[in-house]
């Protein structure tokens, strides 16, 4: 078997600098007073990271655009009970996280899956299936399936410190922020995280 | 002379010195000892090996994004931001403002109307008093209608004329507002000038300029 080359990880480009701070700070103060443009800015912004950050926990565009659209809402009503306006982002992203976590949960109620049940061994009445985007091809299909449901089973901590970090390309920094944990925390939940995927996935991963 | 193989079971130490070799946190020593390691443990490269092949699934989905109007989005959230102000701009009333208003709106277009005839001349007429037309019985915790017409001299007395309006006033029964009726109507009942009755139509007093003072209901 060729050997894999480790990627050796670039440093994931920090989300929320000093200088971002201040500048949503003045945003969110002029959103105070009434400007709503100030606030279109920080829509502006951060609709990518929102977006995306709820997408990779529901796999769903549309109900990813929905889950942010809400949570930009959100933050409109309680801009005034945010301590912190330099922390708009953080806090902006958590709102996405909860939300898009709730839709999840919500979703998994009648929902459950496990590899098994992909793999044909599973009780065909409780079998469901996940929607694979069409740019995951290049990975190779079958594994980027697996990993789909693997990624169902990872508790949520989990899964999320493993998303933003590996496939968002967040700064576990910026991540420690969101999910109000400290960066060793993060960096143990991207650990397990992938621990758990490499578990899952076994022979898979060696082909 | 070849490296001796060693097969050593791969622990979760190893495991994580290999997720954070992944990311660039090993320190050099750590580092040093592990290249070592790897070098002679077939297990450990395997395992490595899939931890990286791993990453490279994982960071492949950065393609995979959803397909979104940025500038649609962006608009679609501010404008759900403007309905959702909009029907904050709503004044909310209180309970009580709300079961009071339209007593206070009549309380004002009687006192516009007892304010357009000059000074005095009210104190000099000496027709009938106005009379309650409707009076619709409340029912128990609800309210009802209230219609009075109210006539006064005409701007002129010789010959003497009058002219009549009528108030409706949409009430709400409560004990307190009965109760501020009734001492309302005490005070003024030695004031004849006033021409606007109460429900009870039997006192000779008004409200309407105090309805602004009724306490809550």
């Amino acid at each position: 078997m060729a050997a894999v080359s480790i990627p050796m990880t670039e440093s994931n480009r920090p989300l929320f600098t000093e200088d971002a701070g201040k500048r949503d700070a003045a945003w969110v103060h002029a959103a105070l007073a009434g400007d709503s443009g100030a606030f279109g800015n920080l829509v502006e912004t951060y609709q990518r990271a929102a977006v995306a950050t709820s997408y990779r926990l529901l796999s769903n565009s549309d109900d990813a655009q929905e889950i942010a659209q809400d949570a930009f809402l959100k933050a409109y009503q309680s801009l005034s009970r945010l301590h912190d306006p330099t922390r708009f982002g953080p806090w902006l992203l958590r709102i996405v996280s909860n939300l898009s976590l709730n839709a999840r949960r919500s979703r998994r109620s009648s929902q459950s899956v496990t590899l098994d049940e992909e793999q044909g061994t599973g009780n065909d009445s409780d079998r469901t299936t996940f929607s694979v985007g069409p740019d995951r091809r290049t990975e190779g299909r079958e594994l980027q399936m697996a990993i789909d449901l693997a990624l169902q089973q990872l508790p949520e901590k989990q899964r999320l410190a493993l998303l933003l970090f590996t496939v968002e390309g967040w700064a576990q920094k910026d991540i420690a922020e969101v999910l109000e944990c400290s960066l060793e925390t993060v960096k143990w939940n991207v650990f397990q995280g992938r621990k758990k995927l490499k578990e899952l996935l076994g022979d898979r991963l060696t082909k | 002379m070849g490296q001796a193989v060693m097969n050593r079971q791969i622990d979760e130490r190893d495991e994580w010195l290999l997720s954070r070799l992944l990311d660039g946190d090993l320190t050099e020593p750590e580092g040093i000892e592990l290249a070592a390691r790897l070098e002679r443990e077939p297990e450990l490269r395997a395992s490595r090996d899939a931890l990286a092949r791993l990453n490279q699934a994982l960071v492949a989905r950065r393609k995979d994004v959803p397909n979104v109007d940025w500038e649609r989005f962006r608009s679609r959230v501010m404008d759900s931001i403007e309905t959702q102000s909009s029907a904050a701009r709503v004044i909310r009333f209180p309970r009580w403002l709300r079961v009071t208003a339209p007593l206070t709106a009549a309380a004002v277009l009687a006192l516009i109307i007892l304010a357009s005839y000059p000074p005095g001349s009210v104190t000099h007429h000496n027709r009938k008093p106005g009379e309650i037309l409707t009076l619709e019985t409340p029912r128990h915790g609800q309210g009802g209608v209230l219609v009075v017409q109210y006539d006064r001299p005409g701007p002129t007395i010789t010959p003497p004329t009058a002219q009549a309006s009528v108030v409706q006033v949409n009430y709400v029964q409560s004990a307190e507002l009965q109760e501020a009726t009734r001492r309302i109507d005490k005070a003024r009942e030695n004031e004849p000038s006033w021409r606007v009755y109460t429900a009870h139509g039997s006192a000779s007093s008004p409200i309407l300029a105090d309805m602004l003072d009724t306490p809550p209901l």
